[in-house]
């Protein structure tokens, strides 16, 4: 069945040659070990936390008096609820210990010097967006552990000089945190975040299949 | 043809961007307005009731809870916050329990007569002056006002400023 959607495809576009030639056929290049493979573990764990969110966005309401009654719900009361919930919680905290280790073996390896130079960059972005995500999703079961993590982290760019205050206020929408702080982070969580993500995981894909991976020195 | 000539394909080529920069402003500055302007919103000066002053007796520092309705964005709904009320004479001190660092809510410890953070571990003399850790400032003040036999307090909180109470 699979096959015959396969060639029915096939007859039409011609796709088994770049198939062949740019995953099956493609020989593995140089000295690699284990190391290599966090890069691959971390978008592995992207895919997963996308599958896990999209599901458990289908339940939650971000307002503040529906927030925590329907993480609530959504864990305890549907099916494999926990599971799907753990499972974001600890590929989310994964996620940023495999980011670190990749990051780590370019550094170490020097992978990052030219002409690799904007793969280092939009992998920095990439590390930041990580974090953010832990950052703003932190923030969605709406308890006390969420809205105190929260309100320090959003006072910390409060320090910047002149223009300070008037991040904290932007991330907070408004000067407390809030009704307009959750639907904010929401959607920065499940919606601005992971599109962009998305469009720099290509880029930075694209530029390795360019480049080919680095040697070690 | 010099090269400061412009031809057809360059004028239209120029044409375009100029456009499409005329657009993308055009376009940008109501997004950005839309996103941002609750931010923008200043908070609104309360009096809210805190309790009669027989609840606070006089001589040390007394939790005040200020529950007050506020409007958060769409969503109308109750605010509490904490503040540290001290009847002295017929002074009354109203210290803002939330930590000029990072905003955590400071507790009086009655053992050493000091304000304690629970998040960072900052201390602030009985004034609210910083002793210790990584607060910027001393702790803001109340204004206070007395209703017959209620304490109010703002809930703007106004810097503290040395010999100079509310």
């Amino acid at each position: 069945m699979f096959k015959r959607v396969y060639y029915w495809i096939d007859e039409r576009l011609n796709i088994r040659p770049y198939i062949r030639k740019e995953i099956l056929d493609k020989p593995v290049q140089g000295k690699l070990n284990f190391t290599y493979c966090f890069g691959g573990i971390t978008f592995f764990l992207f895919i997963v936390l996308t599958l896990t969110g999209l599901s458990m966005a289908i339940y939650y309401v971000p307002s503040p008096d529906h927030a925590y009654d329907t993480v609530d719900y959504l864990t305890y009361q549907i099916f494999m609820g926990k599971v799907i919930r753990g499972v974001h919680h600890w590929a989310a905290n994964l996620m940023v210990v495999t980011v670190f280790l990749h990051m780590l073996r370019v550094y170490i390896h020097g992978a990052y010097k030219k002409p690799r130079e904007l793969n280092w960059i939009t992998g920095v972005i990439l590390f930041i967006f990580v974090l953010s995500f832990g950052f703003t999703g932190c923030l969605l079961p709406w308890d006390q552990k969420a809205y105190w993590a929260t309100k320090v982290g959003t006072e910390m760019p409060g320090t910047v000089p002149f223009a300070g205050e008037y991040i904290v206020r932007f991330l907070r929408g408004g000067s407390k945190i809030g009704a307009l702080t959750l639907s904010r982070f929401y959607v920065l969580h499940v919606i601005f975040m992971p599109f962009i993500t998305a469009v720099l995981l290509t880029g930075h894909f694209a530029m390795v299949r360019r480049q080919g991976i680095a040697e070690p020195l | 043809m010099s090269p400061k000539e412009i031809t057809r394909r360059k004028f239209m080529e120029m044409g375009i961007g100029v456009m499409g920069g005329f657009i993308s402003a055009t376009s940008a500055i109501p997004i950005i307005g839309f996103i941002t302007s609750p931010s923008l919103k200043r908070e609104e000066e309360k009096w809210i009731d805190i309790g009669a002053i027989n609840d606070f007796p006089p001589g040390t520092y007394i939790k005040g809870i200020m529950e007050s309705q506020v409007k958060d964005g769409w969503y109308l709904t109750k605010e509490r916050s904490l503040c540290w009320i001290k009847v002295d004479g017929d002074k009354i001190i109203a210290v803002s329990a939330t930590c000029t660092h990072l905003g955590c809510n400071v507790y009086w410890d009655e053992a050493s007569k000091n304000f304690k953070c629970p998040c960072h571990a900052g201390v602030y003399d009985p004034e609210g002056k910083v002793i210790k850790g990584p607060p910027p400032r001393a702790l803001d003040r109340l204004q206070v006002k007395i209703e017959g036999e209620r304490i109010l307090v703002n809930s703007i909180p106004i810097p503290y400023k040395e010999g100079k109470n509310v």
